[in-house]
């Protein structure tokens, strides 16, 4: 824990302070419902460029509501609206009607909890994103598909048998898998949603150093319920409590020395 | 064991038994059909054994050399009457109609001349069709015979006024109306009227043969023309129509005559090559040598005709049937397989939730119509509807929209079910990476649900194969197979299937008689369709579950 804090550059303030570099992402006073099921209650939050942001809290306190907000997924599901506030990603409103869901959705990739690679080959799974916006070029997709697992540490592994079915892969194997296709699409932000929930401690810790390999290029939001993995990867951390944000700050104070109560019970293991 | 381990089992027995109940009575129909319909093969041989042996083998053949001439003295004809219609035009004074007259007169003469040479084989024909005939009543009435002997002897019955042992009786060349009558009485007097029944005293009386009042083998008789009489036409024949080839040299009025003639003289070389062929055929015919039990098998399976309740012969094959069944079938499926594809599609990835509440309750509906609602309205509305695009109102175009309609929902419903099978994680990962809906649906839901969709296009086939009530009202029932060679033409001919034809004839046969047999038989082949599809379907369903 001490290591991944000291590896990554101090440079974020706490969000009560004025920030001097443009956040990536901009959410204020974000009100959400499930049709008249209120889930989120006035976050205001920001997360900067190349920084790890954590999202921690009990199940149910809308921390992956949250996030399948910045790159609305959640327009997919019935009666889920912005009661009021906003998301701007670059200064520009993700709800507004003008903007491109799909040119959202490029800009900003997901990773799933549990590892979903389509039933199709490796090689297949990581071309999918290019194929889909009409590059046909085989050497361009070739290249890309070659960049995208090694960038996702997987291709050593996998460049035997690229025209093997995905799901003969194991667990860990899979998720970065997943990883590389969304790496492939180059967003600029990377949800990732509980992404070693369904993984063993090796494959883990796999992804972890992936993580944290990443963020060098990549603004990265991690939803986990590991609090030990939020202190080893991210470098702020937001807990959320009933769908509202109790406090966002480094990980090391967060862990450390939150500023409020219900953040160390939390974090001591007094609920959860 | 103390009590609620016994109740246990007792739960156990019943469950269990119940499962083993429904295995059993598929076993018992399965078992039944093939009881039923096998002994077809053993009465089918001996049909036809009795056909070869009759001389209508022989008959047929004579007849199918007659037809190809009537077809040639057609075209004869043909041209004879249209140049006769084309001299009337000519005026009196033409200086080229004497010789237009003289020409026609001699095409005259030689259409008189051909038909007399037919006449020849037809005139032999009927006779041998004759003597076949009442042969082919002979040995029937000795089979009777013989089988009515045997039962006599089963059941111990004195010989008095039927001495006749199976030996003697297999001997016989022929029956009297007189004996048939007194073993008739024999049978009455020993209160077995079944048995009596079965002789019929009648076909003695209305022989063809000089000798009235007796029913006789007259095979010898054909034997002996074959090789005489029959040899005498052929080579008449061969004279006339060579020398009427060469002899001829037509000076038509009108240029398409001309061609027409051609065409004529070249079928009759054509002809005239195939003679030896008849000749051979005819050599070969031996009405002793047994029939192969195999030529049975593939006289069902391979039969290009199913003719029943004919004088001359029955013909029991199941291909047109079959071929109008598959093509019905085909037609049905495309149609149902994109309606509905199509509609689990947009229920499954489009439709808002009102909507899908009110379209999957409506497309399930569709399946709760009687099907023989659906057959009125395919004759009532569609069939004046098709007959737009075919010669009948009624034919495998009108069937294929019906079963197509009637398939709809089995295909919907197991298409969405498999649609709605494949992962949501799935849906989300290829929106995440920026596909959109259509995109998502194309290349990672479809694919993913193929196997799904496979199955249930598999199990919309079995139901509109073993569908009966539409086909029979509105398939048009012809039984010949489809023209394939017509083209588009092919799907608008009326056909005949396997179920219609079992509901159709299966209520007038003769319980036990070779048609029976062969319905039952139709039956088998429908049952070992309907078991292959449902194997496969289930083979592909299997297969899909493994990859999730």
């Amino acid at each position: 824990m001490q290591e991944a804090i000291t590896t990554s550059p101090e440079r974020s303030p706490s969000t009560d302070e004025v920030d001097p570099i443009d956040p990536a992402i901009r959410i204020r006073d974000l009100d959400f419902l499930y049709g008249s099921n209120q889930v989120i209650h006035n976050v205001s939050l920001d997360i900067f460029p190349k920084e790890v942001m954590a999202f921690i809290g009990p199940s149910g306190c809308g921390k992956s509501t949250l996030l399948r907000c910045l790159n609305r997924m959640n327009d997919l599901v019935d009666g889920a609206r912005i009661g009021k506030g906003s998301i701007e990603i670059h200064g520009v409103d993700v709800h507004d009607k003008s903007v491109d869901v799909i040119e959202l959705r490029k800009k900003v990739g997901m990773v799933f909890q549990k590892s979903n690679p389509f039933p199709k080959s490796i090689y297949q799974n990581v071309a999918y994103g290019l194929q889909i916006q009409g590059v046909k070029s085989k050497r361009v997709v070739d290249q890309k598909v070659e960049e995208s697992l090694r960038k996702a540490a997987l291709w050593e592994e996998v460049k035997d048998r690229l025209n093997e079915n995905a799901y003969g892969l194991s667990g860990g194997q899979q998720q970065r898998l997943c990883i590389a296709r969304t790496l492939a699409v180059e967003p600029e932000i990377i949800l990732m949603d509980e992404p070693c929930s369904a993984l063993d401690p090796v494959a883990t810790g796999r992804v972890e150093e992936l993580i944290l390999e990443l963020k060098h290029e990549y603004t990265i939001v991690v939803v986990t319920h590991n609090m030990q993995q939020a202190g080893r990867i991210s470098d702020r951390t937001a807990f959320f409590y009933l769908g509202k944000l109790i406090e966002c700050d480094r990980t090391k104070k967060i862990f450390l020395n939150p500023s409020k109560q219900q953040t160390e019970d939390y974090i001591s293991g007094k609920f959860g | 064991m103390n009590s609620s381990q016994r109740k246990e089992n007792w739960i156990k027995i019943f469950f269990a038994s119940n499962a083993v109940t429904s295995i059993i009575i598929l076993g018992l129909i399965t078992l039944f059909l093939f009881k039923e319909g096998i002994e077809f093969f053993g009465q089918y041989r001996n049909d036809l054994q009795r056909y070869r042996k009759s001389g209508m083998e022989y008959a047929n053949v004579v007849t199918k050399q007659h037809d190809d001439l009537t077809l040639l003295y057609r075209y004869l004809e043909n041209i004879l009457s249209q140049e006769t219609a084309a001299l009337e035009t000519l005026t009196t004074d033409d200086a080229s109609r004497t010789s237009a007259e003289k020409h026609t007169k001699q095409m005259l003469e030689l259409t008189r001349d051909f038909q007399n040479t037919k006449e020849l084989l037809l005139i032999y024909e009927k006779k041998v069709v004759k003597w076949a005939a009442e042969t082919k009543l002979f040995l029937l009435t000795q089979s009777d015979m013989i089988d009515v002997k045997e039962e006599a002897l089963k059941q111990g019955l004195p010989l008095e006024d039927f001495p006749e042992t199976v030996a003697q009786l297999e001997e016989r060349t022929f029956f009297t109306h007189k004996e048939l009558i007194r073993w008739q009485n024999y049978f009455i007097r020993h209160q077995r009227e079944d048995l009596a029944k079965r002789i019929n005293p009648i076909v003695g009386t209305e022989s063809g043969t000089k000798e009235a009042g007796q029913i006789t083998s007259l095979t010898p008789l054909i034997q002996a023309s074959a090789k005489q009489q029959y040899a005498e036409i052929l080579s008449k024949q061969k004279i006339k129509l060579s020398s009427l080839l060469n002899r001829y040299n037509p000076n038509f009025i009108l240029p398409e005559s001309d061609k027409d003639f051609t065409k004529v003289k070249t079928a009759l070389t054509e002809y005239l090559s195939t003679v030896p062929l008849y000749e051979q055929r005819l050599s070969e015919w031996n009405p002793a040598e047994p029939y192969p039990l195999h030529r049975a098998f593939s006289g069902f399976l391979l039969g290009k005709d199913w003719v029943t309740n004919s004088a001359r012969q029955d013909w029991y094959g199941v291909l047109p049937l079959l071929s109008g069944s598959l093509l019905v079938s085909m037609i049905a499926l495309a149609l149902a397989i994109p309606f509905g594809v199509g509609s689990a599609i947009y229920v499954n990835q489009v439709a808002t939730a009102r909507e899908q509440s009110i379209i999957k309750p409506c497309i399930e509906f569709i399946s709760a119509i009687p099907s023989v609602l659906i057959g009125f309205f395919g004759i009532a509305v569609l069939g004046g509807m098709v007959s737009f695009v075919a010669d009948e109102r009624l034919n495998s175009l009108t069937a294929g929209f019906l079963l197509a309609l009637m398939t709809v929902p089995t295909i919907f419903t197991l298409a969405e079910d498999s649609l709605n099978n494949v992962p949501r994680a799935l849906r989300d990962a290829s929106l995440s990476l920026g596909a959109n809906r259509w995109q998502t649906c194309a290349r990672v839901i479809f694919p993913s649900a193929i196997t799904g969709i496979i199955s249930a296009v598999l199990l919309g086939f079995g139901r509109v194969i073993g569908e009966t009530m539409v086909v029979l009202l509105c398939a048009g029932n012809r039984i010949a197979i489809p023209d394939f060679t017509s083209g588009l033409g092919v799907f608008a001919q009326p056909v005949h299937t396997m179920t219609g034809i079992i509901a159709q004839e299966m209520g007038e046969v003769e319980f036990g008689s070779i048609h029976y047999r062969a319905l039952f038989m139709v039956g088998i082949a429908l049952f070992l369709i309907a078991l292959l599809v449902n194997f496969l379907s289930q083979t592909i369903a299997g297969r899909y579950k493994a990859n999730y």
